[in-house]
C-alpha cells in the first residue's frame, strides 16, 4: 500500500520544525510496510491532478505566506478537485491560515485563502505564544478509536475565526487556540484539517498521526487497521511539553 | 548625581553576588537602569572608543576575538566575555570597565537589543553624531533562532535598517557579511550614507549540494524569489544572485583565499584584505568560525590594527566558555558545543563527525527563555553525521524525551540512556567514555552553564564564567 503525501512549498513554509510531521507519517507508515511516497511541491510547480492521499502545508514568516498564496491560487482549482475526490489536507499555523477564506497581514494587506476551510484571521495585538493542550473535538472519537488529547506549542500572530460551515478541532485545556477567546483550537471540515499547533503536531500526537493514515488510505483501500506501535517515548515527549 | 549613585549600588550588588557565589554579570546592570535610566548612554559616551557585534550566530566568539586584536595593539579593552548581551548586561560590562576614557568596548548584542544600543548611544546634540566614538558595528548573520523569542527574521532587519537610519554617524564603519543575502541587502541599503566593509568566504574546502532544509533565508530580499546558489557553505550563507531582478552577492574586501578545516583541530586560512594577506591557524573550529574570524579582521582593521597583531591574536584565541574547544577532565577531552539553532547544530554535527567516531556523546536540551521555549527546531537539524558514528548517545536536560523522539523519528543508531539531571548525565558519559578518548557534548544554552559548572566541580578550576 502507498500513502501518498503532496508536501507544499516546504521552503517556504517550513519554519518552525513542521518537517517532523512529514518524518512521522514516514516512519510510523513504514513500520506497517505502508511505502510513503512524498512529493514536493515548490514555487513554480503545478500540483498535478494525480491521487493524493494527503496534502500537507506547513508554517511560515508572512513574506513566505503571501508569496506562497499567489502559487496556491494558481493551484486551486485542482487542489479543491482532488479534496472532493476525498483527498485529506493538513494545514498547520500559516498553512491553516491559508485553507480559510482570507488572511490579513499585521500591515493590513489581505491574502486570498483556499476556501477549503470556512475561516478567516485577523491581525492581534500580540502573539499568542506557548505550551497548549486540547481536548478534541467529540466528532473525531466516533471517526477513530479515541485520538488523546493533542499537545504542542503555538506561536501566531494571527487570530482565527471559524464560520458556520466547520468544527474546532477541539477546546483549549491550557492555552490561547484559534483567537484567545472563544476557547477553540484548530478546525475541521470533511477531508481538511487545520491547527496552529507545532511540537511538531505528529510526533507529539502519535494517535492523530494513525488517525490521518488510516483515513487517507481508507479513502482508496477499504477499511485499513493500523496494528500498534509502541509510543513510550512519544508518552514520554508529551509529558514533558505539558509541563516544559 | 544619579549616575553616581547607580554605579555605587551596582558595584554594591556585584559585591554582594560574587560573595553569595554568582557570576554577577547582568544584576548590577539591571540595578543600575532602574535608578538611572539614561546610564547607558553615559557610559557609552565616555569610551575611547566602541564597536558592537550584532547577529545570530557567532557574536561572542567575534567579540572575543576583536577584544584580544585591540589589546594587542592599544591595552585596555572591556567586552562582556560571558555573552550576556542585552541591555542590563552591557550596562554590568561598562560599569566594570574601570577608567572607560582610555578603554576599548567591544560589545556583543543581541539582535532585538541592536536598535535600542544604538538609539541609546545617540548624543543628544545632532552635531556630535559627526564625531562620533561608535567606531563599527558588525553585521554577522540573521538565522532563525529562538522564534518564540524574536519572530521573523526579517522583522529583525528591518528593525535594525530602522535604528541604523536614525541613530548612526555616517562615521561609523558597518562590517557586514556578503555570504548572508539579508544581511549584504541590508548593508548594501545603507551604503550612500555609511562606509560598508564586506566580509566572505571565496574559497571553501566544504560546499553543499544545495541549501539545506534547515536554512532560511533563500529568497532574494529585494524581490521574494528564490536565489540561485553557485556554492552554498552552510544554511543559506553562500555565493548568490537573483535571477529576476540581479541583486548579486557582493565582493568582499575581507575573504579566504584558501581554507582548511581539520575537524576539532581547528583550521587554517589565507584571509586576503585590502592592506595584505595573512596565513592564520587556529584551535577555533568549524565553518561558522571562519566568519568570526573574517569579520574580527574586518573590524580590526577599520580599527586601524595591523596585520602581524591580527594574526598573533587570532591563532592565540582561546575559545569561549564551553562554546567549543576541549576541556581535559581524569585523563579525557571533553568537546563541547553550543547549540541554539538548526543551523548551528548542523555545524556543530558536521565539525565533530567529521571523520570521527565516538564511543559516547552527551545532547542536553533545556528549553529555558535562554535556550528557545518551542523546541520544534530541533526537527530542522540534520542528524545524517550522526548516522553509525556513536554507540552511546546519553540525553539529558528538561527536555531529552524531545531528543529522543527526534532521534526515533531519523534513523540514528546507538544505544539511548535519558537522564535528566545533568550533572549525573555528564558523570555517566565521561564514566563511559574510555580513558584518553573523546566525549563530545552538544548543549542548549541554560544546560551549557550547569555543565560548566559541573565541569569545574569535577576539575576543580574556580572562576567559570570567564573560563
Amino acid at each position: 500500500m502507498w500513502l501518498r503525501i503532496e508536501w507544499l512549498y516546504p521552503r517556504n513554509m517550513g519554519t518552525y520544525g513542521d518537517r517532523g510531521n512529514i518524518l512521522a507519517l514516514e516512519y510510523r507508515c513504514r513500520q506497517r510496510g505502508i511505502t510513503p511516497v512524498i512529493k514536493e511541491i515548490h514555487l513554480g510547480d503545478r500540483v498535478a491532478p494525480d491521487e493524493i492521499d494527503l496534502f500537507f502545508l506547513g508554517g511560515g514568516q508572512d513574506k513566505n505566506q503571501t508569496d506562497v498564496a499567489e502559487e496556491l491560487e494558481k493551484n486551486r482549482d485542482v487542489i479543491a478537485w482532488s479534496v472532493q475526490q476525498g483527498s485529506f489536507f493538513l494545514g498547520i499555523c500559516g498553512g491553516y491560515q491559508l485553507l480559510g477564506h482570507t488572511y490579513v497581514l499585521p500591515n493590513g494587506q489581505r491574502i486570498n485563502g483556499l476556501g477549503l476551510l470556512d475561516i478567516h484571521t485577523v491581525p492581534g495585538k500580540n502573539r499568542l505564544v506557548g505550551p497548549i493542550s486540547v481536548l478534541p473535538n467529540p466528532l473525531l472519537k466516533d471517526l477513530t478509536a479515541g485520538i488523546q488529547s493533542l499537545i504542542g506549542f503555538e506561536n501566531h500572530g494571527g487570530r482565527t475565526i471559524l464560520g458556520n460551515n466547520v468544527f474546532p478541532l477541539g477546546t483549549t485545556i491550557s492555552g490561547h487556540g484559534n483567537n484567545g477567546t472563544d476557547g477553540t483550537e484548530g478546525s475541521f471540515y470533511g477531508t481538511v484539517f487545520g491547527t496552529y499547533l507545532h511540537g511538531p503536531l505528529l510526533p507529539l500526537n502519535p494517535s492523530f498521526c494513525d488517525f490521518l493514515i488510516k483515513k487517507a488510505l481508507e479513502r482508496r483501500h477499504g477499511t485499513v487497521e493500523l496494528p500498534p506501535l509502541d509510543n513510550s517515548i512519544e508518552e514520554q515527549a508529551r509529558v514533558a511539553a505539558l509541563f516544559s | 548625581m544619579r549616575f553616581y549613585v547607580a554605579v555605587i549600588l551596582a558595584k554594591l550588588t556585584k559585591r554582594l553576588i560574587r560573595l553569595l557565589g554568582g557570576g554577577a554579570t547582568t544584576a548590577p546592570g539591571r540595578v543600575a537602569e532602574l535608578i538611572c535610566p539614561s546610564i547607558f548612554n553615559s557610559l557609552i559616551r565616555k569610551c575611547q572608543e566602541v564597536a558592537f557585534v550584532s547577529g545570530t550566530n557567532g557574536k561572542t566568539t567575534t567579540t572575543r576575538l576583536i577584544a584580544g586584536m585591540v589589546e594587542g595593539a592599544r591595552g585596555n579593552v572591556t567586552c562582556n566575555r560571558a555573552g550576556s548581551n542585552l541591555m542590563r548586561g552591557l550596562v554590568s560590562t561598562l560599569l566594570e570597565g574601570g577608567e572607560l576614557e582610555n578603554t576599548a568596548a567591544i560589545l556583543e548584542v543581541d539582535e532585538r537589543t541592536l536598535p535600542p544600543a544604538l538609539d541609546w548611544s545617540k548624543p543628544a546634540k545632532e552635531y556630535l553624531l559627526q564625531t562620533t566614538n561608535i567606531k563599527a558595528v558588525v553585521l554577522l548573520n540573521l538565522f532563525r533562532d529562538q522564534l518564540d523569542r524574536y519572530g521573523e527574521i526579517d522583522g529583525i532587519a528591518a528593525r535594525w535598517k530602522d535604528s541604523f537610519i536614525r541613530s548612526i554617524s555616517p562615521n561609523t564603519v558597518i562590517i557586514a557579511n556578503a555570504d548572508d543575502p539579508l544581511i549584504s541587502h541590508l548593508a548594501k541599503s545603507l551604503a550612500n550614507k555609511n562606509r560598508i566593509v564586506f566580509f566572505g568566504i571565496e574559497e571553501s574546502p566544504v560546499v553543499l549540494n544545495a541549501v539545506p532544509i534547515s536554512a532560511d533565508a533563500a529568497n532574494c530580499p529585494e524581490c521574494g524569489n528564490p536565489l540561485e546558489f553557485s556554492q552554498v557553505y552552510f544554511s543559506h550563507l553562500g555565493k548568490y544572485f537573483c535571477l529576476a531582478c540581479k541583486f548579486t552577492r557582493p565582493t568582499p574586501s575581507i575573504y579566504t583565499k584558501s581554507l582548511d578545516l581539520w575537524g576539532q583541530a581547528g583550521l587554517s586560512a589565507d584571509i586576503s584584505t585590502p592592506l595584505g594577506n595573512i596565513w592564520i591557524n587556529t584551535k577555533l573550529t568549524g565553518m561558522h568560525n571562519i566568519y568570526n574570524i573574517l569579520a574580527a579582521t574586518a573590524t580590526a582593521q577599520a580599527l586601524g590594527i595591523s596585520l602581524g597583531t591580527i594574526k598573533i591574536a587570532v591563532d592565540n584565541v582561546v575559545p569561549a566558555f564551553g562554546r567549543s574547544g576541549a576541556i581535559e577532565v581524569n585523563g579525557k577531552r571533553v568537546f563541547i558545543s553550543l547549540v541554539k539553532n538548526p543551523t548551528g547544530f548542523d555545524v556543530s554535527l558536521q565539525t565533530a563527525f567529521q571523520n570521527m567516531k565516538y564511543k559516547v556523546i552527551l545532547i542536553a536540551i533545556n528549553n529555558q527563555v535562554n535556550d528557545g521555549r518551542d523546541v520544534s527546531w530541533l526537527w530542522d537539524v540534520n542528524l545524517d553525521p550522526l548516522r553509525g558514528q556513536a554507540d552511546r548517545i546519553w540525553l539529558s536536560g528538561s527536555r531529552a524525551d524531545d531528543m529522543a523522539l527526534r532521534l526515533k523519528y531519523s534513523g540514528v543508531s546507538g544505544e539511548r540512556i535519558i537522564e535528566k539531571n545533568l550533572h549525573k548525565a555528564l558523570l555517566g558519559a565521561l564514566r563511559d567514555t574510555p580513558f584518553e578518548d573523546r566525549l563530545c557534548v552538544f548543549s542548549t544554552y541554560s544546560a551549557l552553564l550547569e555543565l560548566n559548572k559541573s565541569l569545574s566541580r569535577i576539575t576543580a578550576s574556580k572562576r567559570f564564567w570567564e573560563y
